[in-house]
């Protein structure tokens, strides 16, 4: 009841400041033209637009930074609907069944059904956190420094078992980005550490440089390296409003998928892609038509469009009440909210109850918009799609730039993020992901500074973050997950290579 | 370069690089307030990386490496090496040029080098998009940008 109470004050000014406003509707715009571009992420979008909301007050720029992320989580979907090539991992759900109802020349209501369950689902997702949060986080002022040490593992080896086809690879990433962020001051003794004389390096390396680097300029050479392989394809959206009656037939579908996509994108390393097929799996085995799957299935659109938007609602949950980012792109929101000198955790919810509603209102906010620009818009960015690549991508590369440029005025930090971009794009030929590098440069210093002070309060005894029962929970977690993912793959591999083993023996048979 | 050889090389690298780490990491001990000092975490991290380097690269020799990796695309590896070249040209011609006037080049060679056809159609991208990140950056978002020693003369 007092977190209705807060959400309503919050309503309250945010409406009364329209400014606000046209900040929802330019992030949630901006989000769903770059989710609608194939090649550029939901993450690639808040990195680039982080720049433009450091001179805002902090609700509005974080208000714009959620609608790009629900926007952009929105609009792959309409790429993926048109072209095959969802705009944003977490739409490949999406054209399993958006594609085929395309191709069959429903283009339109398969945008519609797709804008309607993001709505749906967002506003459950942003409903699920606004209760949630302020539970989980009264639950969090109980942490000490093992806690926040474990939870920092845990979130870590979950991005790593998550993405990516190699979890040694993975972890690399993650050591590798540990390392990273041990670059300059260290936060407990003030030491400099590994700054080779630079001083630019004494602050450690810059966040906002390094996240341009990782999904900015990593996805640019990736694009002009790709130039001529990417075709064009013309395509045709017709009506969008879908009728009445079979919107309210999939709503059961919706808030069935969204509150499953909430739930799946709050546990830190599943985002909102893994949200969409688990939904759709699921919607699949309690359909009574499961047949009709992948042939165009309106509630194959629904399901993972509902749940990949309650995922970014969930996403938000660890990363406001425990500092804990649930994916690449709230690790970006996290680090807008320390530029803007808030720092997320349980703490957030004591100090600055006036910041964390505005949030959650801004997120409600967002789905509002996304429902209205989504459908009265969707014909403008289906054209959007076809935009020359010869003409965009000179474009982002400018604002790669311009955004590393933007943090410091510092030609230093342009040059960093295209070492760190450089070193990205090679990363991905030899299989390591680079996600686990973000998570790591933000939960470094969080599972550093805990790890130092817990050892310093058991006087040396590492047992504390075995006798310390929640703790002990993450970190037998974290170990579980890891040893089931790692089988896991290891049999999806052997899988693979016996299928390869067999084409290979097909083809020589026949020759 | 297959699969097997990526894997063995960067693991060597990483292993090298690990032992760089752990013992420049040596210099931080006994700083600090504890006997956990600076040097505790990155020495951790360094032994961890070891490990993993060395079993990725045992992992290969075994014949374990992933299999499905995207081959290296050469002519586009190419192109994109030139588009580094090109904006690291940009970064330094900002110094001289300013930024309105460098941007409006770079974006016109860009451009021009990834095979836009059309003439006007260019120039007018070029001189769109360069007033629109200018008036944002500059008069919205105040952010200085180097004037150059160009601009300045006007």
């Amino acid at each position: 009841m007092e977190s209705f109470m807060h959400l309503m004050t919050a309503f309250e000014s945010i409406l009364t400041n329209p400014i606000s406003l046209i900040f929802v509707t330019i992030g949630v715009t901006a989000g769903i033209i770059l989710g609608s571009l194939p090649g550029l992420t939901a993450t690639m979008g808040c990195a680039l637009l982080i720049p433009f909301t450091f001179s805002l007050p902090p609700i509005q720029g974080l208000v714009m930074l959620m609608g790009i992320f629900s926007g952009g989580i929105y609009g792959g979907s309409i790429s993926g609907i048109l072209i095959r090539t969802p705009g944003t991992p977490a739409a490949a759900a999406t054209l399993l069944d958006g594609h085929p109802l395309s191709q069959k020349g429903e283009a339109g209501k398969a945008i519609g059904i797709a804008t309607i369950a993001s709505f749906v689902g967002g506003t459950v997702g942003a409903l699920i956190m606004s209760f949630l949060s302020p539970q989980i986080a009264k639950f969090g002022l109980r942490f000490g420094p093992p806690e926040f040490f474990a939870l920092a593992i845990f979130g870590l080896s979950m991005i790593v078992s998550i993405s990516g086809k190699s979890i040694l690879k993975g972890f690399i990433s993650a050591i590798f980005g540990l390392l990273i962020a041990t670059i300059g001051f260290d936060p407990l003794s003030g030491v400099p550490r590994f700054h080779f004389g630079n001083p630019n390096l004494l602050g450690g390396v810059e966040f906002i440089p390094a996240l341009i680097g990782l999904f900015g300029f990593a996805q640019v050479f990736r694009n002009v390296e790709k130039m001529e392989i990417i075709p064009h394809v013309k395509s045709k959206v017709g009506k969008i409003l879908p009728g009445r009656k079979e919107t309210l037939k999939l709503l059961p579908t919706m808030v069935k998928s969204g509150a499953m996509g909430t739930f799946i994108g709050s546990v830190p390393g599943l985002g909102c892609d893994v949200a969409a097929f688990v939904a759709y799996g699921e919607a699949k085995r309690t359909s009574k038509t499961p047949e009709e799957f992948g042939k165009g299935s309106l509630v194959g659109i629904a399901a993972p469009e509902a749940a990949n938007n309650g995922g970014t609602g969930g996403a938000m949950i660890p990363m406001l009440t425990l500092g804990i980012p649930g994916d690449a792109v709230t690790a970006v929101l996290l680090g807008a909210l320390t530029i803007h000198g808030l720092q997320p955790g349980p703490l957030l919810f004591r100090d600055h109850i006036d910041i964390v509603f505005p949030i959650f209102a801004g997120m409600i906010l967002c789905q509002l918009a996304l429902l209205v620009i989504g459908l009265s818009g969707a014909k403008l960015f289906a054209k959007l799609i076809n935009i020359d690549r010869k003409i965009l991508t000179p474009v982002i590369f400018l604002l790669c730039i311009m955004g590393s440029y933007a943090m410091r005025f510092s030609f230093f930090d342009v040059g960093l993020a295209l070492i760190v971009g450089i070193i990205a794009y090679f990363m991905e030929y030899g299989g390591f992901t680079v996600s686990p590098i973000l998570l790591a440069l933000i939960l470094g210093p969080m599972a550093e500074q805990n790890m130092r002070r817990s050892l310093m309060l058991s006087h040396g005894d590492p047992l504390i973050f075995v006798t310390r029962p929640i703790a002990a929970v993450f970190l037998v977690l974290t170990v579980f997950i890891t040893i089931t993912s790692y089988r896991k793959m290891k049999q999806l591999n052997a899988k693979e290579k016996a299928l390869m083993a067999e084409a290979d023996a097909d083809e020589s048979l026949s020759e | 370069m297959n699969s097997k050889r990526i894997d063995i090389s960067v693991g060597a690298a990483l292993s090298v690089f690990s032992t760089a780490v752990f013992l420049y990491a040596n210099q931080y001990k006994g700083k600090g307030v504890s006997e956990y000092g600076p040097n505790v975490f990155p020495q951790a991290m360094a032994i961890l990386l070891f490990i993993t380097s060395i079993l990725l690269m045992v992992n290969a020799v075994r014949g374990n490496s992933q299999t499905d990796l995207e081959g290296i695309h050469l002519t586009g590896l190419i192109r994109s090496g030139i588009t580094v070249g090109i904006s690291i040209i940009y970064l330094i011609l900002m110094q001289f040029l300013g930024f309105f006037l460098s941007t409006v080049i770079f974006l016109y060679v860009m451009m021009t080098y990834l095979g836009q056809k059309g003439q006007l159609k260019r120039i007018i991208s070029t001189l769109a998009v360069s007033v629109v990140i200018y008036a944002i950056f500059n008069n919205f978002l105040k952010i200085p940008m180097p004037e150059g020693l160009f601009q300045r003369l006007f």
